[in-house]
């Protein structure tokens, strides 16, 4: 039986509000979630400590969205390194050709959010989708992008099937998640298969995009927290 | 030829239908009318689809099978276009000036099958 997740929910901005939207993403079917705090400076990060030793539901992560468009690469590298102690889970939001590439090179990364964002195509071309299967990044699509598109939403379902066939061809993880911030904006995983399938995925490979691909990259992320591995594929029994 | 003596596809010829279970969210007062929920689905299809892939879904939300109290409802569409027709489903987020979500709750070759195993009609009959 698969267990769906949604890894790409967004904090409402209220203890209260987003211990609501996770029991919501549950009672629709999701095992386990993760509440996405935008990163952009020290702002970001006090949250993320404050938020670290919320009780915020059974199976609920809390990751960094690192937000650097118009940033440099340093200015990233910094808040990777900081983010990574705090968070669960480190999200870069994509846009700028340079960051996308940083962020799947980078090995503290765990997910690429929306490559795509402000640009007229994907944000993701052979380099990018490779360096993504190379080093485990996932890429991440986001419903809520599709509900209240910046630009014109034929344009972007056309990025997104692009970013589709370049993870296929490369064989980089493709993450699809709703993106909500509030439970208006979440949808059923099996809504959000079907709207891959839309996209060009196959049935199995949509089911996958909420299920098992998105568990391994949790799986992952926690594994990192976990002091008895040592480096990859090395843990310490005894 | 009236329609009496108008004789229909053979079975094998004709499409295979499906029918998707809906819940319009959230349920409860004041819940949206049913005319309202078809035009927002209309509409979501024919965005998503064009014209030409909403007739190819051959898509019907059946009046019948709505229920504004609890806002479940019943789709019928061709097996082939389901992912099509829940993807659109999904991408609905007004009705009127509300709100809403539109959660697929399951989707079953049958009418009574659909009612019976996803709003929990134990008849199969809604009819409110």
């Amino acid at each position: 039986m698969r267990r769906f997740h949604d890894i790409g929910l967004r904090y409402p901005g209220t203890t209260e509000d987003a211990r609501q939207l996770v029991a919501e993403a549950k009672r629709i079917g999701f095992h386990r979630v993760c509440l996405n705090v935008p990163v952009r400076g020290k702002e970001g990060l006090a949250l993320l400590r404050s938020l670290k030793d919320q009780d915020l539901g059974e199976g609920t992560l809390i990751g960094a969205e690192l937000d650097v468009i118009g940033g440099s690469k340093g200015s990233l590298h910094g808040l990777l390194g900081r983010a990574r102690k705090l968070a669960d889970m480190v999200a870069v939001l994509g846009g700028d050709l340079a960051i996308n590439k940083y962020a799947v090179e980078s090995r503290g990364t765990d997910v690429l959010r929306a490559p795509y964002r402000g640009r007229r195509d994907s944000g993701v071309d052979k380099v990018v989708a490779e360096a993504a299967a190379r080093n485990g990044v996932a890429l991440e699509l986001s419903f809520a992008d599709v509900i209240a598109p910046t630009g014109g939403r034929i344009g972007l379902l056309r990025r997104l099937a692009e970013l589709v066939e370049y993870a296929d061809a490369f064989d980089a993880q493709l993450v699809l998640s709703s993106g909500a911030v509030d439970m208006l904006g979440l949808r059923v995983p099996q809504d959000l298969a079907a709207f891959a399938t839309c996209l060009g995925m196959d049935n199995e490979d949509a089911l996958d995009a909420v299920s098992t691909v998105p568990c391994k990259v949790v799986k992952r992320a926690l594994d990192r927290q976990d002091e008895r591995i040592i480096a990859p594929g090395v843990r310490v029994i005894e | 030829m009236n329609e009496k003596t108008k004789r229909r596809l053979p079975a094998h010829l004709r499409k295979r239908k499906r029918y998707i279970v809906y819940q319009v969210w959230p349920a409860g007062n004041p819940t949206p009318g049913f005319n309202d929920v078809d035009r927002a689905i209309r509409s979501s299809v024919r965005s998503f689809l064009g014209d030409h892939g909403a007739a190819q879904a051959g898509m019907w939300v059946m009046k019948d099978r709505y229920d504004p109290v609890t806002g479940h409802g019943l789709v019928r569409c061709v097996h082939e276009r389901v992912d099509q027709v829940r993807a659109s489903l999904a991408l609905v987020t007004k009705i009127g000036d509300a709100r809403v979500r539109i959660d697929t709750l399951g989707v079953s070759g049958s009418i009574s099958t659909a009612t019976q195993k996803f709003t929990g009609d134990m008849n199969g009959t809604n009819d409110s």
